[in-house]
């Protein structure tokens, strides 16, 4: 009734939650290493996993990878549906290792990294590493729940040249199915879940129009169909106004007038940038909120997320000797 | 019994070309845990190490993949349990080649039958969706052969994948257009369109964006007639047909495999188990050198094998885990030691930690206190006989050692509460059918709290001469002599348990007791500084910085306080064995609120069931916690590491 079977994952969810790299101080601290400082700094980082590589990609793949063991060990503490949703959310990696590997196979490439999943996984490493081609890939595929999918966009795959639309379509899967496991939550947990888990997804699906509009400029019907409002997040008419928006700054500001944006600095915008920041400050206040509910686990899932992303792009930085100052524009922090 | 099996070093030096086969001998002896040597201490020796993390990964890869295929191999049979009595014997091993293409010719049959199930389920997903369209469009008084000319209007029958439905309503809901949800056949959706012909390219456009699979409109009133619904029926059964035989095909498929996937599964374990030690060696052009850990008694075993195997070229150096523990300061795992009826109570010390080498295992005595104390908490002849038969069924039902061990548990429980039932006169409840043989709880409310203080006194001075022991066993005189389980606090504890005992019984005890009680009360506080002075800055516990005697005397307030609280917390001893009557004495009043004889035995019964699982599972808890925070607490630092055999197979 109090929420008590959050009980164990609160002080967990803290002691993971001290060592994130999102104020301005750890950011700026962060940015005055040397690339070597900072590769050691990361591994102090670390609770889940030992960072065991200097090799980029490989400790960014680890970075990662460190979140699902966060899913997995939270999800050990619940029981019932809410074990079933906090579960399906280390579903979105095996989505990510799906996508990973496509793209892989259409570029003609290896896989370099992928999550590593549980057992009952196909799409990982073990069993992807010998697949040259889509065809085989289809293969491997069947039996699964993706298997159909698949089916459907490897032909288009192979005919466009690219992977957006089937990468498109498993997101409106995971949309969906999401979506019936947080029917299944009790009212608060629903409340949690829209105020910051599907913020986040939409902050995703948001981007994906604002490129589809502005970068690939589809019609307003062909971005219904493939980036259709699943959660709901907006009504019809916010969601035809966004679509209708004539001019980038016409999108931004239908998304400020939907409560979903907020601009801090006008001369300095960045969509993407500011969406994330917005996340933040939620991921923040779920934080910080009530102990004992999702909201809490929900909140440090997302702040992993952008702190994770703010660590790999200073990696990135560092690696490419890019001015520190500049950098911190690109970080998200408060 | 109470100390780890004996440990020696092993140190051995064999010819670089025999490693493999050194290795192969060694996992298949199993009792070997490999000692790291370090890269650098390596290097001053003028040797290398062999990278195999490559090896590892291999195997572990194959190993995923082999668990993969047996996972669902199971869920395909519907979990009978295909592996459970599969034995393997060495015979059965396979080579790295043989491994691999086995593995992979299994995975490339399970795709087959994958691909063969998809496909047929996709037939039959066919059949349903153009029977759906014979019986819809049949149901329209219109011409359809005249529908495919329209020139106005553009109208489709055809399914969507169910994620992209969603995409393709609002969509279109964009245009003057007219959608009809028909059915959902298995992952997809039925729809019929209209729209008009001016935005077709539109349409074409979301259609394609949401994969829709056209159907088309029927030619003719024949094809929507029956001749054409027959056609289809008959194809979803054939479907049907083939998709059961081939399910029957593969199970057929899946019982060969059983014993060679368990061949494979032990192959790739024991090829990861060799990689590792492998990993562990580290080599010179022509020797290579490796350590490890071995029980004592069977280190001879080991050497004749080594001796065997390397033609008597190799050296095998034992040295004694005390010297190496003095010399390298290198602390040896931790293998149990105890008789087989005490060996299921090792998960329950396992669960707190694993006792160091140099310390006393305390398995053999918990085991005597827990069934001791469960057994007078749950005082009850019947229910304990029922808890023997719970874990008698968990014991021999369950295969799995943990679950053996918790059953043989249970069965000791079961005993113990029986015997103390005996002793209290109780039988399912009933206090007046059997006579108490030694005491019934309720009429002696005192004395059985007093007896359980009394105990949990002994327990107590029983885990501070534990402590002593292992002080003396580690060499730390400092904790032996001053510390609060130590010699001070058993004179403290004892000589206050002696005033106590005195009292109770009205005997006259000399006033010099107090004497020692407050000498060893200044000796707790001045412990930290007993201990710097006595044995010097770097003693075995001392710590760098000077010792506050402030501190000090907190402490000891703290220890007194810890004495009080941990002797009356063994009251609940008593008090369990009360509220166990009480309990049943509630059972009692609901079953007689009925005057029906039957009523009245259903709702003992029923009241029964649930002492012995809800009162059952309590005590359980409570006995541990008393075990774990009262005794362990007091002398076992659990701070050992448990001994791994490299040999995961065995022959």
């Amino acid at each position: 009734m109090f929420g008590e079977e959050y009980a164990s994952v609160y002080p967990k969810v803290k002691s993971w939650a001290g060592t994130l790299v999102l104020t301005k101080d750890k950011c700026s601290e962060m940015l005055s290493m040397n690339l070597a400082d900072y590769k050691q700094y990361l591994k102090s980082l670390s609770k889940k996993i030992s960072l065991n590589t200097e090799d980029n990609v490989q400790l960014e793949g680890q970075l990662k990878q460190e979140g699902y063991y966060f899913i997995e060990s939270i999800s050990r503490y619940l029981m019932g549906y809410t074990k079933d949703f906090v579960n399906y959310l280390g579903k979105m990696l095996e989505i990510e290792n799906l996508k990973l590997v496509t793209r892989a196979l259409l570029n003609k490439r290896p896989v370099n990294f992928l999550y590593k999943l549980k057992k009952m996984s196909r799409i990982q490493m073990e069993f992807v590493k010998d697949i040259k081609t889509l065809e085989e890939f289809h293969e491997l595929l069947s039996g699964t729940e993706y298997y159909r999918l698949a089916t459907d966009a490897i032909p288009r795959i192979e005919s466009e040249n690219t992977t957006f639309y089937f990468e498109m379509n498993l997101d409106n899967y995971y949309a969906n199915n999401i979506k019936k496991k947080v029917s299944k939550l009790g009212p608060d947990e629903k409340q949690q879940v829209k105020n910051i888990f599907y913020y986040y997804m939409n902050v995703n699906r948001l981007l994906w129009i604002y490129r589809a509009k502005f970068n690939y400029s589809m019609s307003n019907e062909e971005i219904i169909a493939i980036v259709p409002n699943i959660q709901v997040i907006f009504n019809k008419a916010q969601y035809q106004a966004l679509l209708d928006s004539e001019t980038k700054e016409d999108y931004i500001e239908n998304l400020k007038k939907s409560g979903f944006l907020e601009i801090r600095n006008p001369d300095h915008f960045d969509l993407e940038r500011e969406m994330h920041y917005q996340l933040l400050i939620k991921g923040k206040s779920c934080l910080s909120g009530y102990p004992f509910s999702l909201g809490v686990f929900l909140g440090f899932f997302v702040l992993n997320i952008i702190h994770v992303k703010n660590l790999i792009t200073v990696l990135e930085a560092k690696k490419l000797d890019i001015d520190p100052a500049r950098v911190m524009d690109l970080l998200i922090y408060y | 019994m109470f100390i780890a099996q004996r440990m020696k070093k092993i140190d051995m030096l064999i010819v670089k070309k025999l490693a493999d086969e050194v290795s192969r001998e060694i996992v298949k002896f199993g009792d070997f845990q490999s000692i790291e040597i370090n890269g650098e201490k390596a290097k001053s020796l003028m040797l290398s190490k062999n990278a195999t993390d490559a090896g590892v990964a291999r195997f572990t890869d194959l190993d995923k993949r082999i668990n993969y295929l047996m996972t669902t191999f199971e869920s395909i049979m519907e979990n009978i349990g295909l592996w459970k009595n599969e034995e393997i014997t060495e015979s059965g091993m396979t080579d790295v080649e043989t491994l691999e293409i086995n593995v992979k010719s299994i995975e490339t049959e399970l795709n087959f039958h994958n691909s063969d199930l998809e496909r047929l389920r996709n037939d039959q997903k066919d059949a349903k969706i153009r029977i759906k369209k014979i019986n819809y469009f049949s149901e329209q008084d219109i011409d359809w052969a005249r529908a495919e000319n329209l020139r106005f209007f553009d109208i489709g029958f055809g399914s969507i994948p169910m994620t992209g439905y969603e995409g393709f309503e609002s969509a279109m809901q964009t245009l003057p257009s007219i959608v009809e949800k028909i059915d959902t056949v298995g992952d997809v959706v039925i729809v019929f369109y209209m729209a008009p012909a001016s935005i077709k390219d539109k349409v074409l456009q979301i259609l394609k964006s949401v994969y829709f699979k056209d159907y088309g409109i029927p030619r003719s009133t024949v094809e929507a007639g029956k001749s054409a619904l027959v056609h289809y029926a008959f194809e979803l059964s054939a479907a049907y047909d083939e998709e059961l035989w081939q399910e029957k095909q593969f199970k057929k498929s899946v019982l060969d495999y059983r014993t060679l996937l368990k061949t494979l599964k032990n192959s790739a374990q024991y090829y990861i188990a060799m990689e590792r030690l492998k990993g562990e060696m580290v080599y010179s052009d022509k020797v290579c050198v490796f350590s490890g850990w071995v029980p004592s008694k069977i280190v001879h075993k080991l050497e004749k094998k080594m001796e065997q195997v390397s033609g008597n070229r190799c050296v095998f150096l034992e040295q004694s885990a005390s010297k190496v523990m003095d010399e390298e300061g290198m602390m040896p795992p931790t293998k149990f030691n105890n008789p087989f009826f005490i060996k299921p109570f090792e998960m329950l010390t396992s669960t707190f930690g694993t006792p160091n080498y140099r310390e006393i295992d305390p398995t053999p005595i918990m085991a005597v206190t827990f069934i001791l104390m469960y057994g007078a908490m749950f005082g009850d002849a019947g229910q304990g006989l029922v808890i023997v038969l719970l874990g008698i069924l968990v014991f021999l039902v369950k295969k799995l050692k943990s679950f053996r061990a918790f059953g043989a548990i249970l069965i000791y429980a079961g005993l113990s509460a029986s015997f103390f039932g005996v002793m209290y006169g109780a039988i399912f409840g009933f206090e007046n059918v059997l006579k108490p043989v030694w005491i019934n709880p309720m009429e002696h409310i005192n004395d059985i709290l007093m007896i359980s203080v009394g105990y949990g006194s002994l327990v107590i001075l029983c885990a501070m001469l534990l402590n002593i022991i292992n002080s003396i066993m580690e060499r730390n005189y400092g904790r032996l002599l001053f510390s609060t389980n130590g010699a001070a606090g058993l004179g403290f504890y004892g000589s206050l348990i002696f005033v106590a005992l005195c009292a109770i019984r009205g005997i006259h005890y000399p006033n010099y007791v107090f004497i020692i009680t407050g000498a060893c009360a200044i000796l707790i506080a001045l412990e930290k500084n007993l201990e710097r002075w006595f044995f010097g800055h770097h003693g075995k516990g001392a710590d760098d910085e000077k010792p506050s005697i402030g501190l000090g005397l907190i402490e000891m307030y703290e220890s007194m306080m810890g004495f009080l609280s941990n002797t009356i917390s063994y009251i609940r001893v008593g008090a369990f064995a009360l509220n166990h009557i009480a309990l049943m004495s509630v059972g009692f009043i609901f079953a007689y609120s009925s005057k029906e004889p039957a009523v009245q035995w259903i709702v003992l019964l029923l009241w029964n069931l649930f002492i012995i699982g809800f009162e059952g599972f309590i005590v359980f808890i409570q006995v541990i916690r008393l075990e774990y925070y009262e005794f362990f607490t007091r002398f076992f630092r659990a701070d050992g590491k448990a001994f791994e055999g490299i040999g995961i197979y065995k022959p």
